[in-house]
């Protein structure tokens, strides 16, 4: 295991009273070499908290956190191995682009080539705003700072909160891309996003949080094989549209609709007599935002 | 760790140059100087000038009193309020290093505060005609050995407490505050009032042992500052000043860093 949470809890006290707070409450949590967990949950959940303290920016008042085997001390050798982008843009704002990346770089103990940093930053296209002192850049510029100097170690554990907040479109697909690509090179990624498309397209399991409790852990594809009730169904245009088939779209002399499953033989029994042609039927898989929904759903009735 | 350290003090340095709030509180302490002293020059005379320079020498390091210290308090408060030690200490970077670069940066920005200071004294008395006196350098390096006192104690009050509260803290509650007290604590005694007085001796005394002294050499060097003459003694004196300095330093630097690793980063 590459990250253990052992029974973590973590309280704040807030306010003029000083009100105990219980952000997290007994969560444990194993993220294996090569995964690629997203850290799901409504505002408030604890994702964040979780991550903090993954990251050892944050002491647990209850419970243990090990990374490559040992309790994290911040700024340890162990981060040499580590990248981490936060949610908020917090970086050196009285920097530049390229001074800050090479700054971030240099952190590493590692000599960061001036080609290096040119390339990625022409990569995210930044390389036009290089001399621009980030307490003038947007935010979607500060993030691909954050970005660039995720990819400056190389690292075998990434930490990324909320990483697609205020990119473009062309820079999500682009950032995406390398961290598929990372994860395929045998990076392990921790992500906390409320993005579910995007977790559904990079994700491999899924931790989902709710009021500071870990309520499921599993692998996205595990998790989206339930049933949603219904097939999606594709039949080749012909003589009128069979009984219970409810058209989606079409394609290419198809019509594609989704058939109810209580009502699957009855839609036979009426494309047949029809003589339609059905080219497929697949059952249909519940999305991410689904499955998601449906667990916080199993784990507050009320809501 | 000695490249960390470059790497970060350089990162600081460009911290204090580029921060207006800094550049502009630099400029209205050289506006009063201006001010103060411009129309004393009107009237100089040559016999005037020597008194002269030694005001302007002791003038300029009351302002840097005062500038020194904020170089420290402004580069905690400004990187712990945007958060960014986060993305330092997430790295193989030790947030012990981290401020120890930040100590050592201001340092050397007071120490260059300091050598121009003594710089335009020497110039000055060059100019004017007035023989150079050790004293003026002895008063420089004395000075530059109180900011920094000054600077470390106030760096780590920011690193406890709000930079507005560790202002005022140490405007309120220094040494001279608490010396005055127990003359006060002193004379009730005398006067012969027993009650409670113990105590508050005691606490005066512990508390006044305890704050960090500005100005250690204190009437030892009297006849120094008025003279300029300096001695083989005075050096002496001025090394353990130096050396008070540096434990100081040393203290509130580890105190800094304690405070620091119990700091929530996120």
């Amino acid at each position: 295991m590459i990250v253990e949470v052992d029974g973590l809890g973590v309280s704040f006290r807030t306010g003029f009273w000083r009100k105990r707070l219980q952000a997290l409450q007994g969560v444990s949590l194993s993220v294996r070499e090569g995964d690629f967990l997203a850290l799901l949950g409504p505002n408030g959940a604890g994702k964040s908290t979780l991550m903090y303290c993954m990251l050892g920016l944050m002491r647990p008042s209850a419970g243990s956190v090990r990374m490559f085997g040992e309790p994290p001390r911040l700024g340890g050798p162990m981060y040499a191995r580590m990248a981490y982008l936060p949610e908020e843009p917090h970086y050196h704002d009285y920097l530049t682009v390229d001074e800050s990346v090479s700054y971030y770089g240099a952190l590493h103990r590692r000599r960061v080539e001036p080609r290096t940093v040119q390339d990625l930053l022409e990569r995210f296209g930044l390389a036009e705003f290089k001399h621009l002192r980030l307490s003038k850049c947007s935010k979607g510029m500060k993030q691909k700072v954050g970005i660039i100097q995720c990819l400056l170690n190389e690292p075998r554990l990434v930490f990324l909160d909320e990483p697609m907040r205020g990119l473009d479109p062309v820079t999500v697909k682009l950032f995406r891309d390398v961290l598929l690509e990372m994860n395929a090179g045998g990076a392990t990624i921790v992500m906390n996003s409320h993005i579910l498309s995007e977790v559904e397209q990079v994700a491999t399991r899924v931790a989902i949080l709710n009021g500071g409790r870990l309520v499921a852990e599993q692998d996205v594809q595990s998790l989206r094989q339930v049933e949603s009730g219904a097939y999606t169904v594709e039949i080749q245009d012909g003589s009128g549209l069979p009984d219970h088939f409810d058209k989606l779209g079409e394609a290419a002399g198809t019509s594609v609709g989704r058939v109810g499953a209580e009502r699957l033989y009855d839609f036979f029994d009426s494309a047949r007599s029809r003589d339609v042609r059905i080219v497929s039927c697949q059952r249909q898989r519940a999305t991410l935002e689904e499955s998601f929904l449906r667990v916080l759903k199993e784990e507050r009735p009320n809501a | 760790m000695l490249e960390l350290l470059l790497v970060n003090t350089r990162t600081f340095l460009r911290f204090h140059r580029r921060n207006r709030l800094l550049i502009g509180f630099g400029l209205v302490i050289l506006a009063i100087f201006a001010l103060s002293f411009v129309p004393s020059l009107l009237f100089a005379t040559t016999t005037s000038r020597f008194e002269m320079l030694r005001n302007l020498a002791s003038q300029m390091n009351g302002f840097a009193l005062v500038l020194v210290p904020a170089l420290g308090l402004l580069a905690v408060s400004s990187h712990l309020r945007a958060r960014n030690v986060k993305l330092v200490v997430t790295k193989p970077c030790p947030p012990e290093v981290w401020l120890g670069a930040l100590f050592l940066s201001a340092i050397l920005v007071a120490l260059a505060i300091h050598t121009a200071m003594a710089v335009f004294t020497a110039v000055l008395s060059w100019w004017w005609a007035v023989p150079y006196q050790p004293g003026f350098l002895f008063i420089a390096i004395e000075g530059f050995f109180s900011s920094v006192v000054m600077l470390s104690f106030l760096t780590a009050l920011a690193m406890a407490i709000h930079p507005v509260i560790a202002v005022v803290t140490v405007l309120f509650f220094n040494e001279s505050t608490f010396y005055g007290l127990k003359f006060m604590v002193a004379a009730a005694q005398r006067s012969g009032q027993e009650k409670g007085l113990l105590a508050a001796q005691v606490a005066c005394d512990t508390v006044y042992q305890l704050l960090p002294m500005l100005d250690p050499l204190g009437e030892r060097v009297e006849a120094l500052r008025a003279s300029l003459r300096v001695t083989g003694h005075d050096w002496l004196l001025l090394g353990v000043a130096g050396v008070y300095a540096a434990v100081t330093t040393a203290f509130f630097f580890a105190a800094s860093s304690w405070l620091l690793r119990r700091k929530n980063l996120a």
